[in-house]
C-alpha cells in the first residue's frame, strides 16, 4: 500500500491508494483519506499522482501457536468458504475469504473453553457455486477428520445458500456415522461486530462435542443472539433470504437447542455415538435434475434432460405432488412415461415443503404415479430428494430398486407419521 | 471571567449533525420517534473485529471491554428488517441525498461525482450492525461569519444511531425508531478561537440548514460536537451539545479543564517514573466503622491501596468549577468498571475511616508526609482492575493533560470521559452497496434563499429589520412565507404581527398557542382579506378559540366581531355619545371611549373619522 497525493484539475487529495477491482470501479481511482473515508476520483480528472511513501503491510500474526486445554475434546473446523469465512478486502472493496484460527479465536475467545480446535481450509467456494464434485471433496475431508482417533467432532463452515444441500448429501454418503458433523455459516459477514457467525461457531463447536452422531446444520434459532438450533441435515432448509434464523427444520423438529452459554436442550430423537466404523460411500450419479412444476410449465423440460443423458429428475410438484396432466399440450404424462421407459427415475416432492405428498387423492395424481410411474417421496424436501437421488442412482439404475431405496429412511429424511403442530408452516 | 482565548491559542472546531426530514436513509421506513410500547424486542451482542487495515480499533476494543447485552426495541409497522440488521440496506434515499447536496452547495463545497458508502465501526450498541453507514458527499467549503470565514472541511450523509432508552449493569436498551434517519454531518476546520465565535458559527450553520425547509426541527434533531484544543495541543471532542445556549459555557469549562491539566502535567512529571503498585490492606479494616468497607469485606471483597508520591492535596484540586481531579479519575474508572468503592487520602479521615486507620495505612505503604494514596474496594479481581485503571488515568493525565479523548456533556455543563479518540481504521467500505452517483439535477437545481436574502425580502414587505431577523430564525418561517404568498391582499407586516406579536401576547397570557394550526391562521387571513373582520379582531378570536375551543366562525358571530360598515360605526358612535357634553370630554378621551366600544369591529381610522365628524357638529 502506498500513501499518495493525487492532484486533479480541481484539487489535491492525500490518502492511501486502494486498488480498484470491482466492476463499477472502472475509470476511477479509489483513495482512502486520512479521515477514514474512501473517495472515488475519475481517472480523467487526475493530473498527477505523487507517491509519498510505501506503507508497511499490517502485521499479521499467522500460524501463531495457540495453547488449548488438553482435557477438552478435539474439534476439527473445515472451512469451505462463504460469508462466515470472510474478511473485509480493501483490495476489491468487497468481502474475501479468510479462515485463520487465530483471527477467529481473537474474536470468539469463548471457543477456547469449549474444545481444542484444529482448522483446515478445504476450499474457498461461495455456496451457490457448489456442485457434486465439490461435495465429494468436502465429504472426503470430513471423512478424513472423522476417522482420526482423537477427533471428537467436525464443524464444516459453509456458505448458507446451499448449506442444506451439502448437509443432505453428507447425511447419505457418510454411512455408519459415529461422531457429530456440524455445518454452520453466517447470514451477516464475520467482518462486522454484529455477525451471527460468532454465536453460530460457539454453538457448532459445542454441538461437535455432544453425544450426537448425525450430520446437522447449526444456525441461529431466532433473531436474538441467544441460541442456535441443531437441525437434522436432511430435514433443514434455508427459508429466508437474509434473516439470521433463515434455517428451519421442515416436517421434523430440530434435534436440539444450543445456547450461548453451552447449555443444550434436546427436542427430538437422534443417533448417538457408538463403536460403528464409519464408511464413505461416494458412488454418486451427478446427472440428476431438480425442476419446478408451475402453471403453464413446458413438459419438454423432461425431454431436454432425458436427451442430455440425465438419469434422474426430481420434480417439486404443486400441492400434494401435482404436475399438469389434463391438457394435451401441457401434460407431463407422456414425458414421464418416456422417462420411465428409458430408465430415468422421476421423483415427486412438493413445493409446499411442509406436509406429505400423496399419489392417490386425485385422479391426476394417480395418473402421475401409476401411468407415469413417478416416485412419490413422502414428506421429503425437494432438495433432499435431489441429493438422495444422486446418492441412490450411484448404487443402482434399476427403477424398482431406486424406488425402494428412495422410500427407505436412511438418515431421518423420511417419516411415516406426520405430527400435528399449531400452525401449518412451523415445527 | 476574563480569559484571553487568543493568547491561549484556543482552537475550536464544530461537527454539526442535523436530521433530515425524509424517510430513512437505507429503507422506506418513516422517520418517526414513538413512545408507545414497542412490539419487538431483540437481544443481541456485538464484538470487536479486525478493521480494513487489519487492526482492531482502540476505541472499538475499549467498548468491548464493556461488552454488554443489547436489547433493541422496534415496531413492526414503522421499523423493518433493515434496522434490525436482518436485511441488507436498500439503495440510498435519493431525497436525502439531494438535500445533502443542496446544503453542500449552500456551503460552497466541492461535491464528489460518486460517493463510497462506508461503514464506521461503532460497537457501543447504538447501531445494530456494529457500524454506522456514512458517505462523504463534499469537502472544502466555507461559511461567512462576523469574525471572518470559517472553513468547512467536510459534509457527510449518514444514518442516525438508535436511541438509548435505558442502561443497566448487564444490558442496554435501544430503540430503533431513530436508527437510520438521514443525518447530515458538517465538520468545520478549527477556525474559531473563542466560545462566542463557536456559538455564532453554530447558529449560522443551523440557520442555513433550516433554509432548505427539509431538515427536522425540535429537541435532538440537531446536535453539535465540539473540538477544543489549547496551545496547539491535542484536541478533546465534546459529544452531543443539544442546546446552543449552553455551548459557550461548555467550551469555557473545557478550556479551564485543559489548562488545569496542562499545569498538572508540567508540575508533576516526576510521577511518570512511578510504577503501578497494589497493596492489599484489608487487614487494617477488620474493625472499621466505615460502612461501605465493612460490607465489602463481609462479602469477601478486598481493600486495595496505591501510593502516589508527592501528591498530597491534589486529588481535591478543582480543575474546573465543581470538579476535582479525583472525579476526573473516578469517571474514567467507572466507564470501564463497576467498582463503586473509591476513596483518596485527601478526603480522610472521613466516611467512617478513622485517623488511626489512616495512620496504619500510611505506615503499611510507607507513605511520607506529602504522599497521597487511593483506596479501592470491592471484589478482588475488579478492584485490581479498577486500581490499574486509576493508575493508567493518572499517568495519562500527567503525560498528555487529558486530551485526545471524546467527552460527554454533563448537566452542570462540564464534561466527562467517554472514550479515547478513535483512529481512522474505524471505517471500511459498505460491501452491500455500489457507489452512489450524484445526479446532474442535484447540482443544478435552484438553491433556497440565504437568510440574508430572506431578510432583505421581508424588509421590502414592510417589516422592521428586527422583525425580519426574528422571522428568519423562527420556527414559523415557513408558515410566514406560505401565508404571504397566499394572501397577497393582506399586508406582510400584518401577517408577521399576527404570527409573532399576537401569538406571543397570547402565550404570555398562559395560553397554549401550539394549538393554533396553520389552517386557523389562514381562515382569519381569508376573512381579513375579504374585509369581513378587522385586524384587531384576530387576536381576540384566537384568544377565545384557545380558551373555548369553539369554531372560529362561531366565535366571530357570538362575540359580534364582524367588521362594521361606516354607517354602523357612525350610528354606534352617535348613540354612544348621545346627550354627552363632548367639549368637556375632549377629543382624545372620546376617541378612547369609542375605540373601547368598537374594538375588534372597526379600524381606528374609521372610528377617528366618525368621532371627529361628531365633534364638528
Amino acid at each position: 500500500m502506498e500513501l499518495v497525493e493525487v492532484i486533479t484539475k480541481t484539487g489535491k487529495y492525500r490518502g492511501i491508494l486502494l486498488p480498484s477491482g470491482e466492476i463499477f470501479d472502472r475509470g476511477f481511482i479509489i483513495l482512502k483519506l486520512e479521515n477514514g473515508y474512501n473517495i472515488r476520483i475519475r481517472k480523467s480528472q487526475v493530473k498527477q499522482i505523487k507517491r509519498i511513501k510505501k506503507l508497511p503491510q499490517p502485521k499479521q500474526e499467522r500460524g501463531k501457536e495457540i495453547k488449548f486445554e488438553e482435557s477438552l475434546p478435539v474439534v476439527s473446523i473445515l472451512s469451505t468458504g462463504g460469508t462466515i469465512a470472510s474478511r473485509v478486502d480493501y483490495l476489491s472493496g468487497g468481502v474475501h475469504a479468510s479462515f485463520e484460527l487465530s483471527d477467529i479465536l481473537a474474536t470468539v475467545p469463548e471457543l477456547l473453553k469449549l474444545a481444542q480446535l484444529r482448522s483446515k481450509v478445504v476450499m474457498q467456494v461461495m455456496s451457490e457455486d457448489m456442485h457434486v464434485g465439490l461435495w465429494k471433496r468436502i465429504a472426503r475431508a470430513v471423512f478424513e477428520e472423522l476417522t482420526k482417533e482423537d477427533v471428537d467432532g467436525v464443524v464444516v463452515t459453509h456458505g448458507t445458500d446451499t448449506m442444506h444441500f451439502t448437509s443432505a448429501i453428507l447425511s447419505f454418503v457418510l454411512r455408519n456415522l459415529n461422531k457429530p458433523v456440524v455445518l454452520t455459516g453466517s447470514q451477516r459477514s464475520s467482518d462486522r461486530g454484529s455477525s451471527d457467525a460468532f454465536l453460530n461457531l460457539i454453538c457448532s463447536v459445542k454441538a461437535a462435542t455432544l453425544d450426537i452422531a448425525e450430520v446437522m446444520v447449526c444456525m441461529h434459532g431466532s433473531s436474538h443472539d441467544d441460541f442456535c438450533y441443531l437441525h437434522r441435515g436432511c430435514r433443514v432448509r434455508k427459508m429466508h433470504t437474509s434473516r439470521r434464523d433463515a434455517f428451519q427444520s421442515i416436517n421434523d423438529k430440530p434435534i436440539a437447542k444450543v445456547f450461548s452459554d453451552g447449555k443444550v436442550e434436546f427436542l427430538n430423537t437422534y443417533r448417538r455415538r457408538d463403536e460403528s466404523r464409519i464408511k464413505l460411500d461416494l458412488k454418486l450419479e451427478p446427472r440428476v435434475a431438480l425442476i419446478y412444476s408451475y402453471p403453464g410449465a413446458d413438459p419438454g423440460i423432461i425431454d431436454f434432460f432425458i436427451d442430455r443423458g440425465y438419469k434422474g429428475i426430481v420434480i417439486a410438484g404443486t400441492g400434494l405432488g401435482h404436475v399438469p396432466t389434463s391438457f394435451k399440450k401441457y401434460s407431463f404424462i407422456p414425458k414421464l412415461k418416456r422417462a420411465y421407459e428409458e430408465g430415468v427415475a422421476v421423483c415427486i416432492t412438493s413445493q409446499c415443503l411442509f406436509g406429505r405428498t400423496n399419489p392417490y387423492v386425485y385422479r391426476n395424481l394417480r395418473l402421475v404415479s401409476m401411468v407415469g410411474k413417478a416416485i412419490y417421496c413422502e414428506d421429503m424436501l425437494p432438495e433432499v430428494a435431489y441429493c438422495k437421488l444422486i446418492y441412490v442412482l450411484g448404487k443402482t439404475k434399476d427403477l424398482d430398486e431406486v424406488k425402494k431405496l428412495m422410500l427407505t429412511n436412511m438418515a431421518g429424511e423420511l417419516k411415516e407419521r406426520s405430527e400435528f403442530h399449531d400452525q401449518a408452516g412451523t415445527f | 471571567m476574563g480569559i484571553d482565548y487568543k493568547k491561549l491559542g484556543v482552537k475550536i472546531g464544530l461537527e454539526i449533525h442535523q436530521q433530515l426530514d425524509t424517510h430513512k436513509l437505507f429503507c422506506s421506513c418513516p422517520s418517526i420517534l414513538r413512545n408507545d410500547p414497542p412490539d419487538i424486542r431483540i437481544r443481541r451482542r456485538l464484538r470487536a473485529v479486525a478493521g480494513e487495515l487489519g487492526e482492531v480499533d482502540i476505541a472499538a476494543k475499549e467498548e468491548e471491554i464493556r461488552r454488554k447485552k443489547f436489547i433493541y426495541e422496534a415496531y413492526s409497522d414503522t421499523t423493518c428488517l433493515v434496522e434490525l440488521d436482518e436485511e441488507p440496506p436498500h439503495q440510498v434515499n435519493e431525497e436525502a441525498l439531494a438535500i445533502a447536496v443542496e446544503i453542500a452547495r449552500m456551503l460552497h463545497m466541492k461535491i464528489f461525482d460518486e460517493l463510497c458508502v462506508m461503514r464506521k465501526v461503532v460497537i457501543d450498541g447504538s447501531n445494530v450492525s456494529g457500524f454506522q453507514r456514512t458517505m462523504l458527499v463534499a469537502e472544502n467549503g466555507y461559511i461567512e461569519c462576523s469574525f471572518g470565514k470559517v472553513r468547512i472541511s467536510l459534509l457527510a450523509l449518514e444514518e442516525e444511531a438508535a436511541r438509548k432508552i435505558s442502561e443497566g449493569e448487564e444490558e442496554q436498551v435501544f430503540r430503533l425508531d431513530r436508527l437510520g434517519i438521514p443525518l447530515v454531518e458538517i465538520r468545520t476546520e478549527p477556525d474559531m478561537s473563542t466560545p462566542k465565535e463557536a456559538r455564532e458559527c453554530a447558529e449560522r450553520i443551523g440557520l442555513l440548514l433550516r433554509m432548505t425547509g427539509k431538515v427536522k426541527r425540535g429537541i435532538g434533531t440537531i446536535r453539535q460536537d465540539v473540538n477544543v484544543s489549547v496551545r496547539g495541543k491535542g484536541r478533546v471532542e465534546i459529544k452531543g451539545v443539544q442546546d446552543l445556549r449552553h455551548l459557550e459555557k461548555i467550551i469555557e469549562n473545557e478550556i479551564l479543564r485543559q489548562l488545569s491539566l496542562d499545569e498538572l502535567s508540567q508540575r508533576y512529571s516526576h510521577l511518570l517514573r512511578h510504577k503501578f503498585e497494589c497493596k492489599d490492606i484489608s487487614h487494617i479494616f477488620t474493625n472499621t466503622k466505615c460502612e461501605m468497607i465493612r460490607k465489602t469485606l463481609n462479602s469477601g471483597g478486598k481493600v486495595l491501596c496505591m501510593k502516589i508520591p508527592d501528591f498530597r492535596g491534589l486529588m481535591k484540586w478543582e480543575i474546573q468549577p465543581n470538579k476535582r481531579l479525583a472525579q476526573e479519575i473516578l469517571e474514567y474508572i467507572s466507564s470501564f468498571s463497576r467498582i463503586k468503592g473509591f476513596i483518596h487520602r485527601d478526603e480522610l479521615p472521613g466516611y467512617g475511616i478513622s485517623e488511626t486507620e489512616v495512620l496504619r495505612i500510611e505506615e503499611h505503604i510507607k507513605s511520607k508526609e506529602n504522599d497521597n494514596f487511593i483506596l479501592i474496594f470491592g471484589k478482588e479481581e475488579e478492584a485490581i482492575e479498577a486500581l490499574r485503571l486509576a493508575y493508567e488515568r493518572l499517568i495519562e493525565l500527567i503525560k498528555y493533560g487529558g486530551i485526545n479523548e471524546v467527552r460527554g456533556v454533563k448537566e452542570d455543563l462540564t464534561t466527562r470521559f467517554m472514550r479515547k479518540l478513535p483512529g481512522a481504521s474505524r471505517m471500511y467500505p459498505e460491501t452491500d452497496l455500489p457507489p452512489v452517483k450524484i445526479k446532474r439535477e442535484m447540482l443544478t437545481s435552484r438553491l433556497p434563499e440565504t437568510p440574508e436574502e430572506k431578510i432583505k425580502k421581508f424588509i421590502k414587505l414592510g417589516l422592521s429589520p428586527e422583525l425580519a431577523q426574528q422571522i428568519v430564525r423562527s420556527e414559523k418561517l415557513e408558515w410566514f412565507e406560505e401565508l404571504v404568498k397566499e394572501f397577497k391582499g393582506v399586508r406582510g407586516s400584518l401577517i408577521a404581527k399576527l404570527l409573532f406579536n399576537s401569538l406571543e401576547n397570547l402565550k404570555k397570557k398562559g395560553l397554549d398557542v401550539s394549538q393554533v394550526r396553520k389552517e386557523d391562521i389562514k381562515q382569519l387571513l381569508r376573512l381579513l382579506s375579504e374585509d369581513k373582520i378587522v385586524f384587531e379582531a384576530c387576536e381576540l378570536v384566537l384568544e377565545e378559540f384557545l380558551k373555548t375551543g369553539e369554531e372560529i366562525s362561531e366565535i366571530i358571530v357570538k362575540r359580534k366581531l364582524t367588521k362594521l360598515s361606516k354607517c354602523e360605526v357612525r350610528k354606534i358612535i352617535r348613540e354612544l355619545f348621545a346627550g354627552k357634553n363632548l367639549k368637556e370630554l375632549g377629543l382624545q378621551r372620546a376617541l378612547n371611549i369609542a375605540m373601547k366600544e368598537l374594538r375588534g369591529r372597526a379600524e381606528y381610522p374609521t372610528v377617528e373619522k366618525c368621532v371627529r365628524e361628531l365633534f364638528k357638529q
